[in-house]
């Protein structure tokens, strides 16, 4: 089968020859074209820097503070924000900046591993359920419908209750919490490219089932399950924050934001900065992946933009 | 049989399957309890006879089908177990708390939707202007806020700062509203970004047109406007519930409020997985009801829409 006629094809246009060509100097890419929609999206480049920062004061930690995230030092408690401490302490004398910084690395890299492992199971499985039909659509459709019947957060809870806290149950819970979402969203990109016409001559030429999942439908969702997956990162890191809130999530002394924003609460009564920063970082985190993934959208699928 | 009632039946049917598979998902992760469950649910300082209790409470050691039919006879005798921990059934746990669940959440979603709806009228209405700009950063702001911060940050300003409100607990009907506002930011958000976009949509039609050409005041060529744009709106509100009552859950923690999410945390803690089981099965139930509720309505809405020929 030619590679090119995997490519989804672009509307015929009905508009004169004269107005087709390009002008001098301008690119007729159209990923190029929907870069630039996406750079004068003024909210997701905002989103961009956000998250960029985020990352970045991840990344160099060490390189940014000399407090270490986990040493207590009881005599330094419950300190005001201050030049020594820009964030103050917590109640067991440890850096809150220093704390926040690392804890990117957490809340993060959980968030997107998650998001990695919902689409890792749920789009095969919706992709196979739009385009094979039948009794495996049904089968995999009542399960989701099932596993609907949750939302993303209580079915993480529901799996952090039984096979316990802690970093990989958590990783895997609020990945497993998305994944109705993703088949449901393959199953409906499925649905829609097994109708074009170069899967039918794919089906014509005798691809069997598995060469068009791979080759033709999977291939053209790969913009549409991005988009999401970019908007379910920041459901998934929610999810985990939400769990390490209520004591559920990564364990103490990790620096996980909504762990930190949960062992804050005990005193919020009289030491409220302590859950300002922690609750604001997983405020911007979010954000930023939801500016960016409706900047995709907008850019990449105006189509489904509600 | 009229269509409706044929309509109903199919649903309530569907709806007792869905019930089903979470009632087999469930003994299915009791079956998956990692180690000992019943030494960890009973403490490392249990003797072998409260050990032994929890185990055949749960049936742990007994084969999935042999659990998932005794949790299935349970349910048809009307009964959810008993709770490992406090040893009192588990249904009669869930009947006390559920009404304060059931306060919160209708409270949240009527406060949210007719926020969201206002919100999002102003903002198509206005289209590119102050109103339209403010409504988007409310639309933003309000999907990526964390309920457990902004649960707190409302305390702290309406409770310890200013006073004026309590801290939480249920102890008198003002203590309603902080948790309320607190669950509804999300739906706010939702509604808001659904009816501008909706209304957007809706305002373009040349039945608009044809109304504005009347000479029929704004508010009249909006109010038809949102009439038809409300079924998106409420497929939205009708899909997020779910979200809502997660968002119970850690709300109902966050200001003591005794519903069922709360009683959630407290067994999940305590790895009381009969009233677990119970309560999640509850929280199925009621997204599922919802979710029949929303079909109904729709043909309620728009006439035109036949429930038996969808």
């Amino acid at each position: 089968m030619p590679q090119a006629v995997s490519r989804r094809r672009a509307p015929l246009s009905t508009a004169p020859v004269g107005q087709i060509a390009p002008r001098a100097g301008q690119d007729c890419n159209p990923r190029l074209d929907r870069l630039r929609v996406f750079a004068r999206n003024r909210a997701a480049v905002a989103g961009c820097v956000i998250l960029g920062l985020l990352v970045c004061l991840a990344l160099f930690a060490p390189l940014l503070t000399s407090y270490s995230p986990t040493q207590e030092n009881l005599s330094a408690a419950f300190q005001l924000p201050s030049s020594k401490h820009w964030l103050g302490t917590d109640d067991l004398g440890r850096d809150i900046f220093s704390r926040i910084i690392y804890g990117g690395r957490y809340t993060l890299s959980i968030g997107i591993v998650a998001v990695g492992i919902a689409a890792v199971i749920g789009v095969p499985l919706g992709l196979i359920s739009g385009y094979l039909q039948g009794v495996t659509d049904m089968i995999i459709q009542r399960v989701t419908d099932v596993l609907l019947s949750f939302n993303s957060f209580l079915l993480a809870l529901v799996l952090v209750a039984v096979f316990g806290a802690g970093l990989g149950s958590v990783t895997i819970a609020a990945g497993i919490g998305v994944v109705p979402q993703f088949i449901r969203l393959a199953r409906g990109q499925a649905l829609s490219i097994r109708e074009e016409v170069y899967v039918e001559a794919a089906v014509a030429f005798g691809s069997n089932s598995l060469t068009i999942l791979r080759r033709h439908i999977l291939r053209n969702s790969v913009t549409p399950v991005t988009i999401y997956a970019t908007l379910n990162a920041g459901v998934a890191i929610l999810v985990v924050a939400g769990l390490g809130f209520l004591g559920l999530g990564v364990q103490p002394p990790a620096p996980e934001w909504g762990s930190m924003l949960g062992e804050a609460r005990v005193y919020f009564f009289q030491y409220p900065y302590q859950m300002t920063f922690p609750g604001l970082v997983i405020f911007l985190a979010v954000l930023s992946f939801n500016l960016i993934g409706d900047g995709l959208r907008d850019a990449f699928d105006p189509g489904t933009r509600e | 049989m009229s269509n409706l009632a044929k309509y109903l039946v199919r649903r309530f049917v569907a709806g007792l399957l869905t019930l089903l598979g979470v009632v087999v998902c469930l003994v299915a992760l009791m079956d998956a309890l990692p180690g000992d469950a019943a030494r960890t649910i009973a403490g490392l300082d249990a003797s072998p006879q409260e050990v032994a209790r929890i185990r055949h409470l749960l049936g742990i050691g007994q084969p999935f089908t042999t659990q998932l039919w005794d949790y299935i006879d349970r349910l048809l005798h009307g009964t959810l177990g008993v709770s490992a921990v406090t040893g009192e059934p588990v249904l009669s746990e869930i009947g006390q708390r559920l009404p304060y669940t059931l306060e919160l959440a209708a409270a949240a979603t009527a406060l949210g939707v007719l926020s969201g709806i206002v919100v999002g009228v102003l903002a198509a209405t206005h289209r590119g202007r102050i109103a339209d700009m403010v409504a988007s950063v409310i639309g933003v702001a309000g999907i990526s806020m964390p309920v457990y911060w902004l649960g707190i940050l409302v305390i702290v300003l309406f409770a310890v700062k200013l006073r004026w409100l309590p801290p939480g607990g249920s102890t008198s009907p003002t203590s309603l509203i902080l948790p309320a506002v607190t669950l509804s930011a999300f739906q706010i958000a939702l509604v808001s970004r659904m009816t501008r976009a909706s209304m957007l949509d809706h305002l373009e039609k040349d039945y608009v047109r044809t109304v504005r050409a009347k000479g029929v005041r704004e508010w009249v060529t909006v109010r038809h406007a949102l009439h038809n744009a409300f079924l998106p709106i409420l497929t939205v509100i009708s899909l997020q519930f779910g979200t809502l009552l997660g968002g119970a859950v850690v709300t109902e923690t966050i200001f003591s409020w005794p519903g069922i999410g709360q009683l959630l945390v407290t067994s999940i803690q305590s790895r009381d997985f009969p009233t677990v089981q119970g309560i999640v099965l509850v929280f199925a139930a009621m997204f599922i009801v919802v979710n029949i509720i929303t079909d109904l309505a729709y043909s309620l809405i728009d006439p035109r829409i036949r429930l038996a020929g969808r």
